[in-house]
């Protein structure tokens, strides 16, 4: 008769325990001799063999559970007549045998009762289990966050959109320029001539800008009418927009086949589900009703999937996507912008959209760039020789793999994200030297175990294996608890890359796999060598007195000063950020944000044209100051931080008469400077004098002033603008226009009345705080006109937004920079501790012949200093090297910032002796008679 | 009546052991699962289910006989606590209740059977 495999026999013997394992043996070896009778001999061995697999499976998962169950469950069992009675029966198969003796007689298996022993030996020592779990999962933690966005962005494609693979982005370079927005003209040639691309889409935000990210506010589209009207971000798309990305709605049909074909411009538009979910309440009955755009109906003819992202998860999706033909019917004179050309034919309408093309199904990127670089030159000769004219360069266009993100957002998020890394990665490996110094510490109190157990016969490699199960048994746990944590600060990581994400981004599987790899190298990598170290015990002298092993000290050393150079690396580049953050809420803007509120209103979306919107602006001016508790009013073309715009000037009799000098600059109403609180340090500001009709003025800053016409006075000078000649009547005050991190640059400015623009931004100075006045000054403007669509902003909150970015990173590496610090200094702490208490018997022995306490203090101080010292030597040397590459998110503080560079690494030290007076003071008290006669 | 919620595969096992009768044990169960339920199990899903009813009171186990098959080791045979037999009527009554009131059309010929 066959017998089952011998090995599987041996295994079942290993898994099951001693007292059940006669009937499982029985059960298993009836079914076997049923199965060779009626399936064969092999598959009866196969079948014996799983049998046994799924029964440790079962095991482990019962040990798991018990071990949850902790002491609650009752150690009772009936005894040795069978009958099992109860909740409390004994009729547990897979029941671990709880004496870990019994393993002797050949009971249960090693692994099994090694992860017993581990999972007990943890419970024994929970504090110094919990702070190792608490090391590893930090660490883990930190790293699943960022490997989250890294996966998210880099790695998984876009959700919702059909192979992805075949997308490409295209690109372009003219001369030294470059860009990737396009204009509707090269959309339309493209899409008409490509061959390479099976099709094309484009998208921009409406009507110039990107979406809801606008840089000015614009961008916006005015949804809903009267008092319920608000704002909303809208991009203008190609019909076949989600038609090329393969993407059907969350509901409806999406644009119909007019609009898809770019034949009918249907008044049709497409929500967005998360705006669909806020503005409309998740109503089904918002499809294919009417919702007015800008006072025009438009039909919504479907909502995206909820899953849709759109191409760039860093990106986030408009509210509503407009076909870009139909736009004409809530921008006058969009139509005619995307197809303005010059009077030679070159074109002259704004770039501003995005273009993704599918690519042919087998057709390569190369092959592609080829197609489209043979493309480029038909468009050359079509469009003559504009290009070379405007930008000294013939235009190309270069496809690339990399659809979903433009080229400098790529680069701006990966220095992020390996900033970050960086960040969290060293967290990581001081908490894996931590944990490593934990399992030392623990494996020199354990010597005299292991040398007990390996003289009972416990060979080396079982007692390597007892060391390494607990270690992975450590990492799986703080691996786990890493992913919790990674789940639980999803926020934080996309908030501290500069992308706008839909919601935060959860971790998945892939995130949680890496996490526990991470965890179970770190265990192998630090848990092995103390262990390997450990299973060498030489057993005679063990058991006579406790060792004490110089090269061990020495690795240890190693370990704290690793930790202590890492740390003093984090502390730095945190402290560099503080001080920046720091110094942008110090920094002289050079106007008053405070008590300061913006109503920002798009006057041609609200239906206006020129000469009305003229009479608006004034009314409204005189409207606001009337409102109770307002000093000042006034109206301009551009808020601070929130785009700008540029001029090439030139003035006569200056060394810019030819070439011009670019500059930003503003349109600003009656009584700016005043608002703003920008004093004026020569001449006069702009004022409600300065209308059409009378001569064009200009006031200059500083700067401007200093560079145009160095060493004189500007005033009385021509400057040349937009066809026209300023007098320059006034110099301001230099202030910070478009970024904190900008130095001062020159600027102008010119009343905004002569220039009417669109877009009025009216800046409102307050006696009291803003927050009351908001919605008097809406009404006032009601008054004029119920229908207006409103976005108000305080210049706090604009001034705020510039440091918050500031402020997340300085708060994350100043947590990551402080649990490095702590982590360090328990590192040094448990050391030395372990140190003295090997060191009891020499030090008795040399108090005993006469060693003064302050001698013994002194050396264990001297120790912990010097482990210190030369990890705050290395970190110094390695902070001078790298915060050069933070050059870009400092403001205000160099990157070898002396103040930094000195207090940290003193700071640091301090730290390091306090955190050897414990054990020095535990040394220098060590009584000779007892240390001598204590073992 | 204390509620006791079972796992439809512990209801299985409960009505294998009420099958079996006097030869429930780990082997047989096994056999009835596949044979009844169309179920290839382990053995050792079986002892964990088997060890949750008896924490549960729903069955309890006796050691049995050696016999030769086995290789002269005993078996542990399971039969079903009176509060056992009663659960697996209560759950058998809901079901009955609640199939009578299916309507048969929309089982179509499934019903019918």
């Amino acid at each position: 008769m066959t017998a089952p495999p011998r090995w599987a026999r041996f295994a079942l013997r290993r898994v099951c325990s001693a007292r059940r394992l006669p009937e499982v043996e029985g059960d298993l070896q009836e079914a076997f001799t049923g199965w060779v009778a009626t399936r064969g001999a092999s598959f009866a061995r196969r079948r014996y063999w799983k049998e046994v697999a799924l029964l440790s499976c079962w095991r482990v998962l019962g040990v798991w559970r018990r071990h949850q169950d902790g002491r609650t469950v009752k150690r009772a069992r009936t005894g040795r007549e069978g009958r099992g009675a109860g909740p409390a029966g004994g009729s547990d198969p897979t029941s671990p045998s709880r004496t870990p003796g019994s393993r002797g007689q050949g009971g249960t298996s090693g692994l099994l009762q090694d992860i017993r022993f581990g999972l007990r030996r943890l419970g024994k020592n929970p504090v110094s289990s919990g702070v190792a779990i608490l090391l590893l999962a930090i660490g883990v933690g930190g790293n699943a966050m960022v490997f989250t966005v890294v996966d998210a962005v880099f790695v998984e494609p876009p959700p919702h959109i059909r192979s992805p693979q075949e997308l490409v982005g295209l690109d372009w370079m003219m001369g030294r320029n470059n860009g990737v927005d396009f204009g509707y003209y090269d959309y339309e040639f493209y899409r008409d001539q490509g061959t390479a691309f099976a099709d094309i889409l484009a998208y921009g935000g409406f009507p110039g800008s990107r979406g809801r990210r606008t840089d000015d506010g614009g961008g916006e589209v005015v949804v809903g009418r009267g008092e319920d009207a608000q704002q909303a971000g809208a991009w203008v798309v190609s019909g076949n927009y989600f038609q090329v990305l393969g993407s059907p709605m969350g509901m409806g049909t999406g644009f119909s086949p007019e609009v898809q074909a770019e034949a009918e411009p249907l008044a049709e538009a497409v929500l967005s589900h998360g705006y669909w979910q806020r503005a409309l309440g998740g109503d089904p009955s918002a499809l294919d009703s009417p919702l007015f755009l800008n006072g025009v109906p438009f039909r919504v003819a479907g909502i995206t999937h909820e899953e849709f992202r759109g191409i760039n998860p860093g990106e986030p999706l408009p509210d509503i996507f407009i076909p870009i033909l139909s736009a004409e019917a809530i921008s006058m004179g969009f139509l005619e912008q995307l197809r303005r050309f010059h009077p030679d034919g070159s074109p002259s309408a704004s770039r501003f959209l995005r273009l993704v093309a599918r690519l042919e199904s087998g057709i390569g990127l190369e092959e592609a760039q080829a197609q489209a670089t043979v493309l480029q030159e038909n468009w050359n000769a079509a469009f003559s020789s504009w290009a070379e004219t405007v930008y000294g360069g013939s235009y190309q266009v270069r496809v690339r793999s990399e659809f979903n993100m433009a080229p400098f957002e790529s680069r701006l998020l990966k220095r992020q994200l390996y900033f970050l890394w960086f960040v969290v990665g060293a967290v990581f490996l001081i908490g894996c030297t931590n944990l490593a110094i934990l399992l030392l510490a623990g494996a020199v109190a354990r010597e005299r175990e292991m040398g007990i157990r390996s003289s009972l016969g416990a060979g080396r490699r079982r007692l390597l294996a007892q060391l390494v199960t607990e270690s992975l048994i450590l990492s799986t746990l703080g691996g786990l608890a890493g992913v919790g944590l990674a789940i639980l600060a999803a926020g934080a990581t996309t908030a501290s890359v500069s992308m706008d994400f839909e919601g935060p981004l959860r971790p998945d599987g892939s995130v949680i796999l890496f996490a526990l790899l991470l965890s179970a190298g770190a265990a192998v990598l630090f848990g092995t060598a103390p262990a390997w170290r450990l299973s060498k015990v030489d057993v005679a002298p063990l058991l006579q007195r406790p060792g004490q092993a110089r090269r061990r000290a020495l690795f240890r050393g190693g370990l704290v000063v690793t930790q202590t150079a890492l740390s003093i690396l984090l502390l730095i580049g945190g402290a560099l950020l503080a001080r920046s953050a720091g110094a942008i809420q110090r920094l002289d803007l050079g106007f008053d944000p405070e008590r300061r509120v913006a109503l920002s209103i798009q006057l041609d979306n609200n239906g206006y044209e020129e000469a009305e919107g003229q009479t608006f602006v004034v009314n409204a001016l005189d409207r606001l100051v009337q409102v109770p508790g307002v000093r000042t009013v006034t109206t301009c073309n551009r808020l601070p931080f929130l785009g700008s715009n540029t001029w090439t000037f030139t003035a006569p009799g200056t060394d810019f008469s030819e070439q011009g000098m670019g500059s930003a600059f503003n349109l600003a109403g009656p009584g700016y400077f005043e608002t703003m609180d920008i004093s004026i340090v020569a001449g006069r500001p702009i004022t409600g004098d300065d209308v059409p009709g009378t001569p064009l003025v200009a006031v200059v800053n500083e700067v401007f002033a200093q560079r145009m016409w160095p060493g004189e006075s500007p005033l009385g000078e021509t400057l040349d603008f937009a066809g026209q000649s300023a007098e320059v009547v006034g110099v301001a005050e230099t202030a910070v226009y478009l970024s904190v991190t900008q130095g001062p640059r020159p600027f102008a400015y010119f009343p905004s009345l002569h220039f009417y623009q669109g877009r009025q931004n009216f800046i409102v100075a307050t006696e009291a705080a803003t927050a009351g006045m908001v919605a008097p000054l809406q009404a006032a403007l009601w008054e004029i006109d119920p229908n207006l669509a409103i976005s108000p902003m305080s210049l706090r909150d604009l001034v705020d937004g510039q440091t918050s970015d500031y402020r997340i990173w300085t708060t994350l590496i100043s947590v990551f920079a402080s649990i490095a610090l702590f982590l360090a200094l328990v590192g040094l702490y448990g050391v030395q501790s372990s140190m003295v208490a090997q060191r009891t018997r020499e030090i008795g022995i040399r108090v005993a012949l006469g060693a003064k306490k302050g001698t013994v203090l002194g050396e264990v101080l001297r120790n912990g200093l010097l482990m210190g010292g030369i990890g705050t030597v290395a970190g110094v040397g390695a902070a001078l090297a790298l915060t050069r590459l933070m050059r870009g998110f400092l403001v205000g503080v160099a990157p070898t910032d002396p103040l930094v560079f000195i207090t940290v690494p003193i700071l640091l030290l301090m730290a390091c002796a306090a955190a050897s007076l414990v054990p020095a003071l535990r040394a220098s008290r060590v009584n000779p008679v007892e240390a001598l006669t204590r073992e | 009546m204390v509620e006791i919620r079972l796992r439809e595969f512990e209801e299985l096992v409960l009505l294998s052991v009420l099958i079996a009768g006097p030869e429930a044990y780990g082997t047989s169960l096994q056999r009835i699962l596949a044979e009844e339920a169309r179920r290839e199990v382990s053995l050792g899903a079986i002892y964990t289910a088997l060890e949750r009813l008896a924490r549960k009171g729903l069955v309890t186990s006796e050691l049995g006989d050696p016999t030769p098959v086995r290789g002269g080791r005993r078996k542990r045979h399971y039969e079903l606590t009176p509060e056992g037999i009663e659960h697996v009527r209560g759950v058998r009554s809901i079901r009955d209740r609640m199939w009578a009131k299916v309507p048969a059309e929309l089982l179509g010929g499934e019903a019918a059977k």
